[in-house]
């Protein structure tokens, strides 16, 4: 069976939203799109107006640094590449040829809908979202470990884009605007 | 000196296998992971690099093609085996002279009780900026991988046998019933 991961902290429920949290998450994402496939080794921090991904290769060499916050998105590749965008979702389909639905995934990896538009979920017997359907993608839910409700292993569909996300450990954090000092 | 070492090295072994260890330094996030696992090659450009820990995870090269299978993701990932250095150190080792091909070589002296030397990719594409190896009595003991991010990853050997009887199914990949295979 496939690992279930390490979780400190606990998943944002529904009414203490997505946008409350902040996050790190490790793991590995794999993806099929029309060129081929890609697979890395991810870790992603999440604070309310800035997100974080480095994507690393197995040997835990640095391959890339997304960076998004309200001004825009930016990769770097190291040695001085650096390339922006408007958004992630441009920034990583011009450059990785893929799109990471970023902006989604901050919901989506809490197994809860992004506020933009509708959405269909469905649940297993302990109230867990195993499927739901948001902007074109299907996204499944596995290996939630028994005791906590963050999911351990994501597969998102959007033809003819896959991307497999396992989550190796979380810390998650509330983080009340009112105490965030900077 | 460490060329020498080298040279030596792959002359003498055919074939080989170790256990390693693997650490990235200056590593940021709050876990700096720790991998180890197990390397077979067979000269030329065959070998098997598996990661046990922190997961499954096996990179394959079968002299054509790089096979990355990871367990949990369920995927196979399949590329030409010329875009393999940056990912396995092992493709570096299992060619003949792929070493003097990709890098240039320069010694480096003797340090912690090893003969070092220092190898720069020729290709400004390579994930890595700079590959140290380290040798003593003509055996590789460590590797260390420094990124275009100023991250070092340091591979140590141990146990290392040389010239092993490896079979040779060892060094091709059979994809696992129901994984997804990706070729590019």
């Amino acid at each position: 069976c496939s690992s279930v991961p390490v979780i400190n902290g606990n998943a944002p429920t529904q009414s203490s939203s997505v946008t409350q949290t902040a996050f790190e998450l490790v793991g590995r994402l794999g993806v099929r799109y029309e060129k081929g496939g890609q697979h890395g080794n991810v870790s992603w921090r999440h604070q309310p107006d800035m997100d974080e991904v480095e994507m690393r290769s197995p040997l835990g060499s640095i391959v890339a640094k997304l960076r998004v916050d309200t001004q825009g998105a930016m990769i770097d590749f190291g040695e001085g590449r650096i390339e922006h965008a408007p958004d992630v979702e441009t920034l990583t389909k011009t450059l990785l040829g893929w799109e990471l639905p970023l902006t989604g995934l901050r919901y989506w990896v809490f197994a809860q809908p992004a506020p933009t538009s509708p959405a269909q979920t469905e649940k297993d017997p302990q109230g867990r979202v195993t499927q739901l359907e948001q902007a074109g993608w299907v996204i499944e839910y596995a290996n939630y470990p028994d005791n906590q409700s963050l999911p351990g292993k994501i597969i998102m569909r959007r033809t003819p884009l896959e991307i497999r996300l396992v989550v190796d450990t979380w810390s998650v954090q509330h983080v009340d605007s009112t105490q965030t000092r900077f | 000196g460490g060329i020498e070492q080298l040279k030596a090295f792959v002359a003498g072994s055919d074939s080989l296998q170790a256990d390693f260890t693997q650490q990235v330094t200056g590593q940021r996030a709050a876990n700096s992971q720790q991998a180890s696992g197990h390397v077979m090659i067979q000269r030329p450009g065959k070998f098997r690099w598996t990661y046990t820990k922190p997961y499954d995870q096996v990179i394959v090269g079968d002299g054509q093609k790089l096979w990355l299978y990871d367990k949990d993701i369920e995927q196979v990932t399949v590329k030409k085996l010329d875009q393999a250095l940056g990912s396995s150190p092992a493709a570096l080792l299992a060619g003949s002279n792929d070493i003097e091909k990709a890098y240039v070589l320069k010694d480096a002296g003797s340090k912690d009780g090893l003969d070092w030397l220092d190898a720069k990719p020729k290709s400004s594409e390579s994930t890595f900026q700079s590959v140290k190896m380290g040798f003593a009595k003509n055996e590789l003991v460590v590797m260390e991988l420094k990124d275009n991010f100023g991250q070092t990853t340091v591979i140590r050997f141990n146990k290392l046998e040389r010239n092993p009887k490896l079979s040779a199914d060892q060094f091709k990949f059979v994809p696992p019933k129901g994984v997804d295979v990706i070729s590019e």
